[in-house]
Parts: C-alpha cells; sequence; structure tokens
C-alpha cells in the first residue's frame, strides 16, 4: 500500500458545507479534511446523507446554488486553492485535472448524442481554453479512440459513431472512464461508479480503474456505500457519518478490523458467508440532519456502546490499532470507560437483544410443495414480428428470457434466485406470479395447474401469490396515502370487513409505526418504501411472495432489515418466499435453497449450506469468490477478473453451454454440447444439481483452469 | 430507418386512397340528387342529363369512384358545372397562394417561437422570461381569428402599413399582402412553440448528463446549445405535424378574413355552392398536406432520436 505521498495531490482541509433551504440549514459536511496521495485510491463510504457525494461536488465546485462551502479549502497540487480560482480557470480544471466518473452512465450520458460527440464536445471545451497543442479534429477524435480502446470497449472506431443506448450498462460505464481519461487528469472521483453495476460488471470495472491507477498514476477518490467494494478496492478507506470524518483505516481493515461503531454496525448489515441463517444487524434511526456542528457524538442516538461522555462532548479522531477513529472509547483519557471494546461481534449481538425474537411457527406450516414449474419457457418478440419485414430480412428475432427452468419450492421456504440482469430471473418470477403468460412448460400451484388460466381464475390466483416489485415509488401510486395503498387490495377483492386487518396491524407486520399512514409514498425513506411494498402484498395473507431485488438501491441497514423481515414474515406466517437478487451473499443470508440462473436458465440449485460449500457450477463459484469476505479481507487483485465479458446478446444464446464465452474452465466439448442440469455428485445432496459437464470435478475443486481468461480480459478487449 | 420511412409511406398512401373513396362517394352520401341541387328547381331534364353526364353521375358508383381515384392521380378532377372550365386549372393559383401563406406562416412560427422559447429558458425568472410566459398566455387564450382581426385592425384600417384586404399584383405588393395573414397565422405558435422549447429547454437542462457536461468543464453557452438544444428541440419536431395540419386549417379562415384568394375560400365558396367537384378536390388536397406533413415530421422525430432509430435494427451494438 502505498504511503500517502509527502505532498498529497489533492487536499481538503476542514471542509465545511451547508445547504440552505427557506426554512433550514443543513450542515452536509462538517469540519472534514483528507488527503489524497500520488496514484493512491481513497475510499470514502458512508450511508446516503452522510455527505458523501457532496464531498465530490465541492472539490469540483459544482455545488447545487443552495449549497455554499462555509469554511475550508479544497487544494489541488499546482494550483492552489481551489475557491481562488475565477471561473474559467475552474473550467479548465473540471475534465482536464480532475475527472468525474457518476454512477448511472445512463443518464450521465446524452441519449441523443453519439458517444464520439460526447468525447469532442468534451476535449474542444479545453481546446479552446488552452490554445495549444494539437486540437485538429482528427488528432482529437484519435485521442477519443484510444481512450475508448484503452477501457476495453471492442472496436472503439464503431464505437465512437453510435449512441449511448446501443451499450450494455457496462460498456456505458466503460464509455464513461473514457471520458474520464481524455486529458489524463490527475484526479478521478468516482462516486458511486459501480454500483448499478453486476457483481461481475463491477469487478471488471473496479479491475480497469485498478490498471489505470497503475499506468497513469492517477489518484482515485472513490465514493461508496459499499464496504465490500471498497474494502476490495482502496489503499485507504475513511468512512463517514453525517457529514464527519469518522474512521480512517487501511482498506483491508474496515472489513476486517473496523473499529469505529458506526463502521462495525455497516459491517454487521453486509451479509457475507458468515451472516448465512442469521439476522443481519441493522442499525436504528436515520442519519440525522444538522442545522450545526453537534456538541455529543452525532452518532450516539443509533450507536449501541453510548456512554454519558458521548452525549456530553464531541470525539476527536483518536488512534486505533488499525487507523484514526471518532469515537470516545479509543481516546486516552476515555478510554477505560469501556469494559467491552466496541466490536462487530458486540455490535451482532447488543443489536439481537434489542430486536424483538420472531414468534417460532406458523399456523399454515403444512410442508408439501406449493409451486412446481416444468420446463417453463418465456419468449419475447416471436408474435411481434413485422408484416413488411419480408422485403428485407431483418426480423427482430426471439429473445429466451427464461428458456427451460424446471423448479419445486416447498411451502414455508425462502427460495433465492441469483443472476447477473439479462439472466431471466425476473421474468421467472414474473411467469410465477402470472405477469406474463409463459410460452411454454407448465406451472402447478398448490396441486393446480395454473399455467393457462382465464383473466377470472388469474384475479383469485393473485389473492395468493404477490410479487413485490423492485421499485416501490414506480409501484405505489404518488397520490394515495399509505393508509389507502393497504386496504386497496381488500377492495379490489370485495374482502368483507370482518375478514380485513387493520392498517394499524399491516404496518405493524413491517414494523413501521402506525403514524406513516396518512404520509404520501413520496414522503417516506427507500426502506420505509420498501416496507410499504412488502405490507401491501401481504394484505391478503398470500401462500407466495415473489420479492424482485428488495434491497437494490437500499443502504446497507436498510436492506439488512428488509431481509430481516422476509424471513420473519416467513417464520410468523408460514409464508413462501421467492427471493430474486443479483447479490448471492444477500440471497444466502436468508434462503433455504438457491437457484443460479444464467442466460435463462439454471446453471445450479440445491441447498443453500451445500451450494455456498462445494460450488459445483464455474458461474456460481466465480460468484461465490466475488462476494467479499472479512475473513479472507481479500484485496483485488489484477487479473483475477474469473468471469470477463458479459451476457452476450439475449436473442443470440451461445451454441452448447451458454456459459462458455465467459467460463475459464470451457473445454471443446462445451462449445458444442449443452450440459443438463443434474446431479453434481455430493454425496450427502441428491438434490444439488449443476449444468456443467466437469459439475463433479469443480465441486471437489479439481479442475486447473483452461485458459486465463483473466489475464486475456485485463490485455484485452472483454467483450464478446 | 429505411424499413419504417417505408412502412410509414405505405400506411400514407392506403389513408389517401381510403380518402379519395369517400370522396368519391361524397356526392351520393349528400341526400338529393347532386345535379338538381345545383341546377335549381327549374331546370329542364335536358340540362339535367347534360350535367349529369358532365359529373359522371351517369355512370356506376364504383366506376365515378374509380374515374375520381383515377383522375385525382393524374392531377384531374373534373369540370366545374358552374364555369364549365376543368377544376384542375381553376385550383392552380389558389392554390399556390395557400401553400405561400401556409408555409411562410410555418417558417414564421418556428423562426420567432423557437427562439422566445430558448431566451425565456435561458433567463428563467427574469424579466424576459415573465414577458414571454405573460405574452404567451394572453396569446394563447385569444382565438386566433380575433388576433387575425385586431392586426387587421391596426395595421391595415387605422394606419396602412399594410394592405388590407385581397392580393394586389407585384412581387413587393404581394409580400406586403402576406405579411398580416401569416402574422396571424403565426402568432398562436409563436406563444405556443414559447413555452412548449422553454419547458423541454428547462427539463433537459436538469437532467444528469448536463451535470456530466459542466463535471467536464464545458461552458454554460456550449451546454446550452450544443447540448442541450437537440433534446429541447425533439418535442417540437413531434409537434411539427400538427402544426402543418392546423396552419392550413387556419389559412381558411385567415383567406376569408383578409380576402384573399386561395384554396381555403374557394373551398368555402365551392361548399355553399355545392361544387362537388371542386369541393372534392380541395378536400384531398388539405388532406394529402395533411398527412405528407405528419409523414415528413415523423421521420424527421425518428431521426433526431437515435433511440427510435435503432429499433428496427436487427443487430444490436456489443
Ligand atoms: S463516541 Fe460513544 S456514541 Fe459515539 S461512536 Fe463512540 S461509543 Fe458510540
Ligand atoms: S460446461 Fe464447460 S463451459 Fe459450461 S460451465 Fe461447465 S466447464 Fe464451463
Amino acid at each position: 500500500m502505498p504511503e500517502p505521498a509527502v505532498a498529497p495531490v489533492l487536499a481538503i482541509e476542514d471542509l465545511t458545507v451547508a445547504y440552505h433551504t427557506r426554512k433550514a440549514r443543513r450542515l452536509a459536511l462538517d469540519d472534514v479534511s483528507l488527503a489524497l496521495g500520488h496514484s493512491e485510491i481513497l475510499g470514502v463510504v458512508g450511508e446516503s446523507g452522510c455527505g458523501k457525494s457532496t464531498l465530490g461536488m465541492t472539490i469540483l465546485r459544482l455545488l447545487p446554488p443552495n449549497g455554499r462551502i462555509v469554511s475550508g479549502t479544497v487544494s489541488l497540487t499546482g494550483h492552489g486553492d481551489l475557491q481562488r480560482l475565477s471561473n474559467a480557470q475552474m473550467r479548465s480544471i473540471r475534465g482536464r485535472e480532475i475527472a468525474v466518473i457518476f454512477q448511472d452512465p445512463t443518464t450521465s450520458l446524452n441519449p441523443r448524442l453519439s458517444i464520439g460527440t460526447q468525447l469532442l464536445q468534451v476535449q474542444q471545451a479545453h481546446a479552446a481554453a488552452r490554445k495549444s497543442g494539437s486540437t485538429t479534429a482528427k488528432s482529437l477524435r484519435e485521442n477519443a479512440i484510444s481512450k475508448l480502446e484503452e477501457v476495453g470497449l471492442p472496436n472503439p472506431s464503431r464505437a465512437f459513431e453510435r449512441y449511448p443506448h446501443e451499450f450494455s450498462g457496462g460498456m456505458r460505464q466503460r464509455v464513461m472512464i473514457a471520458m474520464a481519461l481524455l486529458f489524463e487528469p490527475k484526479v478521478i472521483i468516482a462516486d458511486e461508479a459501480t454500483s448499478a453495476l453486476d457483481v461481475t460488471l463491477e469487478a471488471q470495472i473496479l479491475e480497469l480503474l485498478l490498471r489505470l491507477r497503475e499506468t497513469h498514476g492517477t489518484s482515485i477518490l472513490f465514493i461508496s456505500h459499499d464496504l465490500g467494494v471498497v474494502s476490495q478496492l482502496c489503499d485507504r478507506v475513511v468512512v463517514m457519518y453525517a457529514g464527519r470524518v469518522v474512521e480512517e483505516v487501511p482498506g483491508e481493515a474496515v472489513l476486517a478490523a473496523p473499529r469505529h461503531p458506526y463502521s462495525q454496525a455497516l459491517q454487521a448489515a453486509v451479509p457475507n458467508r458468515r451472516t448465512r441463517g442469521t439476522r443481519l444487524a441493522t442499525i436504528g434511526g436515520r442519519v440525522p440532519d444538522m442545522a450545526e456542528s453537534s456538541a455529543s457524538c452525532s452518532f450516539a442516538p443509533r450507536c449501541l456502546f453510548t456512554t454519558t461522555t458521548c452525549t456530553e462532548s464531541n470525539p476527536a479522531l483518536y488512534e486505533t490499532d488499525s487507523g484514526l477513529a471518532r469515537c470516545f472509547a479509543y481516546a486516552p483519557e476515555h478510554g477505560d470507560k469501556w469494559a467491552v471494546k466496541p466490536s462487530t461481534e458486540e455490535w451482532h449481538r447488543r443489536n439481537a437483544e434489542l430486536a424483538d425474537s420472531p414468534g417460532s411457527g406458523g399456523d399454515r406450516s403444512e410442508s408439501g410443495p406449493l409451486v412446481d414449474i416444468g420446463d417453463l419457457t418465456v419468449h419475447f418478440g416471436s408474435a411481434r414480428r413485422p408484416r413488411l419485414s419480408a422485403a428485407r430480412p431483418v426480423v427482430r428475432s426471439v429473445v429466451r428470457a427464461v428458456d427451460g427452468v424446471s423448479l419445486t419450492l416447498d411451502r414455508g421456504r425462502i427460495l433465492g434466485i441469483v443472476g447477473e440482469s439479462g439472466s431471466g430471473k425476473t421474468t421467472l418470477g414474473e411467469a410465477l406470479v402470472k405477469l406474463l403468460p409463459p410460452t411454454g412448460g407448465t406451472i402447478s400451484f398448490d396441486g393446480q395447474d395454473v399455467t393457462r388460466i382465464s383473466t377470472r381464475e388469474i384475479f383469485q390466483f393473485r389473492r395468493r401469490a404477490q410479487m413485490i416489485f423492485q421499485n416501490p415509488y414506480s409501484s405505489l401510486s404518488p397520490r394515495m396515502q399509505i393508509g389507502s395503498l393497504l386496504t386497496e387490495p381488500y377492495e379490489i377483492h370485495r374482502i368483507p370487513k370482518s375478514d380485513r386487518h387493520s392498517v394499524e396491524e399491516l404496518l405493524a407486520a413491517v414494523n413501521l409505526p402506525a403514524s406513516v399512514r396518512n404520509s404520501f409514498p413520496s414522503q417516506l425513506s427507500g426502506g420505509q418504501a420498501r416496507r410499504v411494498g412488502i405490507a401491501r402484498a401481504l394484505v391478503l395473507e398470500p401462500d407466495l411472495v415473489v420479492a424482485d431485488e428488495p434491497t437494490a438501491g437500499l443502504d446497507a441497514s436498510a436492506a439488512a432489515s428488509t431481509v430481516n423481515l422476509l424471513a420473519d414474515l416467513r417464520q410468523r406466517m408460514g409464508l413462501t418466499v421467492v427471493l430474486i437478487s443479483h447479490n448471492l451473499s444477500l440471497v444466502t443470508t436468508s434462503a433455504d435453497e438457491v437457484c443460479v440462473m444464467y442466460f435463462g436458465q439454471v446453471v445450479e440449485r440445491g441447498d443453500t449450506a451445500t451450494v455456498m460449500a462445494t460450488p459445483a457450477h464455474p458461474y456460481t463459484r466465480a460468484l461465490l469468490a466475488l462476494a467479499p469476505d472479512p475473513e479472507r479481507s481479500s484485496r483485488l487483485e489484477r487479473r483475477r477478473l474469473l468471469v470477463p465479458g458479459e451476457i452476450p446478446s439475449p436473442d443470440s444464446p451461445p451454441p452448447g453451454c451458454r456459459f462458455h464465452p465467459r467460463c475459464m474452465y470451457a473445454q471443446d466439448i462445451c462449445k458444442e454440447v449443452a450440459p443438463k442440469l443434474e446431479p453434481a455428485g455430493g454425496k450427502g445432496a441428491p438434490e444439488h444439481l449443476a449444468a456443467c459437464h466437469f459439475a463433479e470435478d469443480v465441486r471437489a475443486g479439481r479442475l486447473p483452469a483452461a485458459q486465463d481468461l483473466g489475464l486475456m480480459a485485463a490485455g484485452a478487449p472483454a467483450g464478446l | 430507418m429505411v424499413l419504417y420511412v417505408v412502412k410509414r409511406l405505405g400506411v400514407s398512401v392506403i389513408v389517401i386512397a381510403v380518402i379519395m373513396v369517400m370522396l368519391g362517394l361524397l356526392v351520393h352520401l349528400v341526400p338529393g340528387d347532386p345535379a338538381r341541387i345545383i341546377l335549381g328547381p327549374h331546370a329542364t331534364p335536358q340540362t339535367i342529363a347534360l350535367i349529369r353526364r358532365d359529373m359522371g353521375l351517369d355512370t356506376p358508383v364504383y366506376a365515378q369512384v374509380w374515374n375520381f381515384m383515377w383522375g385525382a392521380v393524374h392531377g384531374s378532377f373534373g369540370i366545374d358545372p358552374f364555369t364549365s372550365t376543368p377544376v384542375a386549372s381553376e385550383l392552380g393559383s389558389p392554390l399556390v397562394n395557400t401553400l405561400v401563406l401556409a408555409l411562410v406562416s410555418f417558417v414564421l412560427s418556428l423562426a420567432v417561437g423557437i427562439p422566445i422559447g430558448i431566451l425565456a429558458a435561458v433567463r428563467q425568472g427574469g424579466i424576459a422570461d415573465a414577458i414571454v410566459r405573460g405574452a404567451s398566455i394572453l396569446l394563447l387564450s385569444t382565438p386566433p381569428y380575433v388576433v387575425g382581426l385586431l392586426l387587421l385592425l391596426l395595421f391595415a384600417v387605422n394606419h396602412h402599413f399594410f394592405p388590407a384586404l385581397g392580393i394586389p399584383g407585384g412581387v413587393g405588393g404581394y409580400i406586403k399582402a402576406l405579411v398580416l395573414p401569416a402574422v396571424s397565422l403565426a402568432a398562436f405558435w409563436w406563444a405556443y412553440l414559447a413555452r412548449l422549447v422553454r419547458s423541454s429547454m428547462l427539463e433537459a437542462l436538469g437532467q444528469p448528463f448536463v451535470r456530466t457536461s459542466r463535471a467536464y468543464g464545458l461552458h454554460e453557452r456550449a451546454i446550452r446549445y450544443r447540448v442541450v438544444l437537440k433534446n429541447a428541440l425533439v418535442p417540437v419536431t413531434a409537434l411539427t405535424g400538427l402544426m402543418i395540419g392546423y396552419i392550413l386549417a387556419g389559412t381558411v379562415y385567415v383567406e376569408y378574413i383578409f380576402e384573399r384568394s386561395g384554396l381555403g375560400s374557394l373551398a368555402v365558396s365551392a361548399i355553399t355552392n355545392r361544387d362537388w367537384p371542386v369541393v372534392r378536390a380541395a378536400v384531398l388536397i388539405y388532406a394529402a398536406a395533411f398527412i405528407v406533413g405528419n409523414l415528413l415530421a415523423d421521420i424527421a422525430y425518428r431521426f433526431l432520436d437515435p433511440r427510435l432509430r435503432l429499433e428496427e435494427r436487427a443487430d444490436v451494438f456489443i
């Protein structure tokens, strides 16, 4: 790990930033100091509302109009205090000395301009300011294309002419990175740069950032809410809470040995292989909005280690064995007040004491299969073949979103479905609750064939099978109050008054206070809105609930309590849950069984513990390896890509094993013969199935990598 | 894209054909013997028979429809029974007048409305913005013919800046006579476009990609005109098809108010006279202009939005 160099590239000192609204003032950054060394990767983590994005925007002097720097300096080597610069000078720094990569490449690139135009515009903006160097259209174009090549875009000169929507999410993010590289800036600010991506793509982008740091010596400020990612990538990590730096530690330590209670709480909320079957720890309350710098520890209201000292004065940063932490427990003069030093385990323990233990045994706990699907297929596009296309053989091909999936799900179990976007997992979920008609195969529900049922029967069926949608804000009508939203299903299904639950009961079931009944969805936090979505799905007391990415977009703590909630509901109500997520750790924490999907098919299925201990499919193996693990505290290394490339175009599945272009174990047979989903050969686990020719060897860890695709992907474009 | 154009073209041709069939049947859809209506109650059977033959009413209905369509495709709309001259030659100069008026109004609408909208968006909250917004509400809530009459009173009757009625000879006179009618047609669109462009421009300025441009050092001016403008103009392109239709429809009352010779005034008098061949020809021309306008606007819209352009393409890149 490079020590921060003598003179940091970017130094932030005593920075305080506040937002002013007509009514109030809110402190976003409170006396923040940090230094980014030459070619260092510095992580900034925290929940949303902790001021981490404000930090990035302050550095670039792009705060919204109501944001103001109250005090402090941001200085860049060679330019001094950035606040002293004129607007024109500051503009010439943006993009040239400090570049940004934003979270969502879909909205951060202009949909109506080609990639090339956008890259050229950035260069021209600076060409005009610089009035030197070669700025001919041709040289600018060549520069842009060379950057596109550097970030691994296949066929860069063709990509130059293309529009953002013609790229996949991962490729779009590469374009953003290419834009950041145009002038080889000293500093790159990555603001949640990988948060919108699948794990395998995320790993690729992280690897790319590491490579850029190596080749260009760029310093990277990596802002993220994801403790795991930060620990894998960063040399040093700063944890922020309520606008203040609360902990500063080396990268690995943030997962392995966090010292500040807040960092510990964050870590306890992140699922990993140790949290299997346990409740995830949560943090009560929310990040406070503060008008003035608080006189006590700002984490005190949510901290489980609070003493009187904490509420009387404000802790400074104290030295710990791994770094600095803003907590009195490490202050030399106060340390002895903590008989038990704050630790993640202790946080877990105390958190579990607080949580009311879930009631045991539901009343509907008969066993036996509830859902049984056989060879289910959902294809899109076959019926919408354009008539006139006979003139030109351009036929929209069939997209096989779900292609031959068989599953049995017992009552009262949680089945986790994992896969990248494009794997068909959401489509499968929607087909399960009859939101989509299957193209082929059968679905039976509670012994009854529901594959093809009338609209009337679907209506009946919906009472028993519900879906929890990914985005609670878009699935809840914004003009209805929570109370009416919750009782609406009763009205729709004309449930007699006597059979209804009260709104209070419904809210209590998802741990929401009764007071939210009169709020509108937009007034709720992400986690609360998600709970309302769950409550609404539970109103009719269904037997089956399909939860699609229930934690997407939530902070660690809110995500953890959502997962806990689903597990509790299963316990209390005997609910059968299908949990769909791209996050394997999350699924393995609560699910009894997992089902890994790739390209519309199930590639591995089995009891969670078995699959985790002995993954039998290379894809599962890679997903497991990519999940952050505090015990091994693995730093992401270059060339450890495991799964290069992306899911290929959905209408043209690769022949043979669909995973073979990305599989590091692929042999010749894989390119021709599609493997079947068969028992993986584990002794005590006959139900452990995997679709791989070498499943047994993979499971036993006997297979040497046929080719190091990782190496290949690091050097050459990773596209397919 | 090509496929799309072909498809849209096909649909347009079908629509025009259907309209032609209906126009061919028009004579029979109105109660009463058309020849008798034209000639009045005192006509002799001989003259009626003559007119019927001129109008082709003595042939079977399907043949009438076919003849009408066949003629129309070849630019012939039969004989005007009132003047006994070919309808096509009667239409000539009024048609040119109307098209010139519509085209000038259309260009004038865009050329003034869009910059006003941009100005208001750029000066959001400023005086210019307030004036634009106030004036546009006023204009939008005034019926267009009232605007026409007011202009007429103000500039032609009270002050003789422009000729009041009719079209005087000479190029200068022609142009002068065009100003007031064109402005009275365009004024509504200035207001409408200004508001539309203003709001879509502000919306585009709030998009995350604008933040990207700022974060990469683009000047505000470059952001406005090179990054955002294209996005802001997409709704305008979508509107132009509709505009063409409305402006054409507007020419009817404008020609009436300003007593201009044109397709509109011709159609109005033909309808009062039950002069079917002229009515048919005029309606067909309006319909065709409307359809072609829409077609062009749709294609332009596609062209501006790369996402729509892609839809028809089979190979999605990467
Ligand atoms: S100072 Fe006290 S309240 Fe604050 S984090 Fe440490 S133990 Fe918790
Ligand atoms: S069948 Fe071959 S390509 Fe497919 S997962 Fe197994 S080893 Fe990899």
